[in-house]
């Protein structure tokens, strides 16, 4: 399994297997003090052989600051994709996960989110906290 | 076809690790504050580092 994609918006949600996304692609927050809560709509597009997407997974989000050290607590969930009887035969099959990960940023910098699916790294989304005091100083 | 139409999201408070998923009308409830939230902080599109992920 893999994640083709995943993009940071202002808003995302998830519904009948697709995604409904506002904003997408923002990789730079402008509060306007630090330390600052943020807020990441995360969607997840993973893809995977439906043999695959059947069995249970578990998927974790990490983040991480500008040193690789790690933000709060990893959040771990588990989930299990219905097989889909309409697939084309040989094409992957798909799940769009929406993830709204909520931490304290104590500093400016570059961060980023991990994704690993079942202990295995799988994706980088990097996104940075500028204080927009300084933006406009 | 058939599928869940209601609108969902996980959230992962980070503080703590915990996770919730959420359906239907608390999804609805959550968007207006998320949008809010989000307005209230400035948000760009400004470009990434090189990606170091591997190909599949």
């Amino acid at each position: 399994m893999r994640v083709d994609w995943a993009t940071l918006a202002r808003y995302a949600e998830s519904s009948g297997g697709l995604a409904t996304l506002v904003g997408a692609g923002i990789d730079t927050y402008y509060p306007p003090d630090l330390p600052a809560p943020i807020v990441l709509p995360l969607t997840v597009q993973l893809r995977g052989g439906q043999d695959e997407m059947v069995q249970p997974h578990q998927i974790s989000f990490r983040i991480l600051d500008a040193d690789l050290e790690q933000v709060g607590e990893e959040g771990t969930l588990g989930f299990q994709s219905e097989p889909n009887p309409n697939i084309e035969e040989g094409w992957e099959a798909g799940v769009l996960l929406t993830v709204v990960s909520q931490f304290v940023a104590e500093k400016e910098g570059p961060y980023s989110i991990e994704i690993a699916i079942d202990g295995e790294h799988k994706k980088t989304v990097p996104f940075r906290v500028l204080s927009a005091a300084d933006e406009a100083g | 076809m058939g599928a869940d139409i209601e609108p969902h999201l996980i959230l992962i408070d980070h503080a703590t690790g915990e996770t919730a998923i959420l359906e239907g009308r608390p999804v609805e409830e959550l968007a207006s504050t998320l949008v809010e939230q989000a307005r209230a902080i400035q948000t760009a599109a400004v470009g990434i580092p090189p990606s170091d992920d591997e190909p599949e």
